[in-house]
């Protein structure tokens, strides 16, 4: 178990991280999700050892390691660029971790071959890095990182240099292989998807600071900052004020214009500036009004864009404002997944159980 | 990959080359092949006997034990030179390289004349040196000073691109794994150089075996003490043994041309190696 106690790193003047505290829990996937350039790497490699902490701790099981060079960890780490040593071969290099802990070499032939089995590289130990492609340099790295049973295992953008076919191949065996061998794992990533399909749980990194740690579900639906809603998933935001606040259900008046409700207890008074959010694959189109128990606002279809599986439709709102609807293809009809034409004017309708509500005042509210 | 630029047929694809071998002919080719001309005029008989002198022989096994020596240190002190610059940061490091570099600037003659001007018997150090009876100049150890001085900058130029190429993932990588910064070194970092290393060691042999004006300086051309091959060719022609001195021209560019095309095949098959990979 992973314990990282407000660590932080400063380049000059600049704390590239700074205040993050995480806990990994025994066999727990957690993935650090990211932009480039948020510090979520450095994090990793503050956690592997290749870069020291300017304050805070790191602690395996209760033992402070945060000073200990990265041989000593016993973690395994995938590189971006795989880093596969070229002057030996994939057996050699997943051999290396193994050689270097006086490993039988009876017992290393026998652990390289299974673990080329397990990432799917039987019968390739003989080759060399400049023979393989890039999937296959990304296996032989996770084999190499995985042949001496590490305590952790850390991953940085293990999938940026593939395609993405390749990516979702090996986002699955990488799932699979980490998950039979238990090994706890830290990984990072800028894309959402890969974190969403791996990890237990997430944690969004942004400038340095961990804004929510929590279950994708978790991420995705209650998100607590905007960076947060904005980076995972898409959304749209509206601006407004609490016009009224119940036990369960939350009332807001738009800038916009209209009324939208929000089931549940939300700690903002009436009066109250906050940012309601609803995700485009949660709004659907029509042309008959809203209910009395859904949300509801008119536009007019300024654009349609076919996705394959879906269709992304702009509808502008009195007002001005623009949102995005995302909507499953599934029905199919005279060649047109949705009956609905440019320009035409349309209901958005969305259940008073979606939609995410933050904070847009200044100070405490209450 | 090479641009290749072969437009137009048949014999004017020749024109280029046919032009540059005609600008080469007076300037390279044809005093090369004089060389032989003159070292094969009395036959092969005449040209082994002017070898078989004691004097042609020292010279020659000298300059090959000098360049054997000169590449042995080089490839320890270049590899270091190379890798400090390379892997290690420190203030004045740009200008440390530029330093080590200057024997490619400065004519050969000068640097054996600052040699002498320090370890000379009218010396900074020399003149510290003389009366505990230590003359370093005018000796072997000379030459063999004067020939590292002249070609380090050639084994350093050949490793440190390949220590630069070599991200330092590799060796991050490997400390991941568990190994400490000698067994990195060793096992990740060495591999890597040992291609440089060997080019590194045959230009380093090749440019001593040649050297000239820092030897002349420094040996005193001393017969059968301090005389390598080219001074030999040198002296002899001053004093008018023009087919001796021939003969052991003709071994030494034998030799350098052997080497070099090992060094410029060796060159090309790593190209394309790397640009394979």
């Amino acid at each position: 178990m992973i314990r990282i106690e407000n660590i932080g790193k400063k380049y000059g003047d600049l704390w590239v991280v700074a205040g993050v505290s995480l806990e990994v829990n025994e066999a727990e996937f957690v993935v650090l999700l990211g932009p480039s350039g948020s510090g979520k790497s450095t994090i990793l490699r503050m956690v592997a050892g290749l870069t020291m902490p300017d304050e805070g701790r790191i602690l395996l099981n209760a033992a402070d390691i945060t000073w200990l060079p990265p041989q000593q960890r016993g973690f395994g780490f995938v590189f971006q660029n795989y880093s596969i040593f070229p002057y030996m071969t994939v057996a050699e290099n997943i051999g290396f971790g193994l050689k270097i802990r006086k490993t039988p070499p009876a017992e290393r032939r026998r652990r390289t071959e299974r673990l080329l089995e397990m990432v799917g590289l039987a019968g390739l130990g003989a080759r060399y890095a400049h023979q393989l492609s890039g999937g296959q340099l990304q296996r032989v790295a996770l084999a190499r990182a995985l042949a001496y049973d590490p305590k952790v295992l850390l991953l940085d953008e293990p999938f940026g240099a593939v395609d993405a076919k390749t990516r979702i191949q090996l986002r699955k065996s990488l799932k699979g292989i980490v998950k039979e061998m238990g090994v706890t794992t830290l990984m990072v990533t800028h894309d959402q998807e890969e974190a969403f399909e791996l990890a237990d749980r997430i944690a969004v990194v942004n400038r340095g600071r961990i804004e929510q740690c929590a279950l994708s579900s978790e991420v995705y639906y209650t998100p607590v900052t905007r960076f947060t809603a904005d980076f995972v998933g898409d959304i749209n935001f509206m601006e407004g004020q609490v016009s009224a606040s119940g036990p369960d259900l939350c009332e807001i008046e738009l800038a916009i214009g209209g009324r939208v409700r929000r089931r549940g207890a939300y700690p903002f008074a009436p009066g109250w500036p906050v940012l309601y959010g609803i995700r485009p694959e949660q709004i659907r189109v029509s042309l008959l009004e809203p209910l009395a128990h859904e949300n509801g606002i008119q536009g007019v279809i300024e654009k349609r864009l076919f996705l394959g599986d879906a269709t992304q439709y702009a509808i502008r709102l009195e007002g001005g404002r623009l949102l995005e609807v995302r909507i499953l293809n599934y029905l199919f009809i005279e060649g047109m997944a949705m009956p609905y034409e440019l320009n035409e004017r349309v209901w958005l309708i969305w259940s008073q159980g979606s939609g995410i509500i933050l904070d847009h005042g200044n100070g405490t509210h209450d | 990959m090479n641009s290749e630029l072969t437009y137009g047929k048949g014999m004017s694809r020749l024109l280029p080359a046919g032009f540059l071998v005609l600008v080469m002919l007076p300037l390279l080719l044809l005093p090369l092949a004089s060389v032989f001309i003159y070292a094969l005029k009395g036959g092969l008989g005449d040209f082994a006997a002017a070898l078989i002198t004691k004097d042609a022989l020292f010279a020659l096994r000298f300059s090959l034990l000098i360049a054997l020596a000169t590449a042995a240190v080089n490839t320890v002190l270049g590899a270091y030179a190379a890798y400090v610059l390379s892997k290690t940061r420190f203030p004045g490091r740009e200008q440390l390289g530029i330093v080590l570099n200057l024997p490619v600037a400065i004519p050969n003659v000068v640097v054996g004349t600052s040699l002498l001007l320090l370890w000379g018997p009218i010396g900074l150090f020399g003149e510290l040196l003389a009366p505990l009876g230590i003359q370093p100049m005018f000796t072997p150890i000379a030459v063999l000073l004067a020939h590292i001085f002249v070609t380090l900058p050639y084994m350093v130029g050949a490793v440190r691109p390949v220590l630069d190429d070599l991200e330092t993932s590799y060796e991050e990588a490997a400390y991941t794994l568990g190994a400490s910064r000698w067994q990195t070194f060793l096992h990740v970092v060495f591999p890597a150089m040992r291609g440089g290393l060997i080019t590194g060691a045959l230009l380093t042999f090749a440019h001593s075996l040649g050297e000239f004006g820092a030897t002349v300086m420094v040996s005193g051309n001393l017969r059968l003490r301090t005389q390598t091959a080219p001074l030999y060719i040198y002296t002899q022609f001053e004093s008018g043994n023009i087919a001796t001195a021939n003969a052991v021209a003709a071994v030494l560019a034998i030799l350098s041309f052997l080497l070099f095309s090992i060094i410029i095949g060796m060159a090309s098959r790593s190209r394309a190696r790397r640009a394979r990979s």
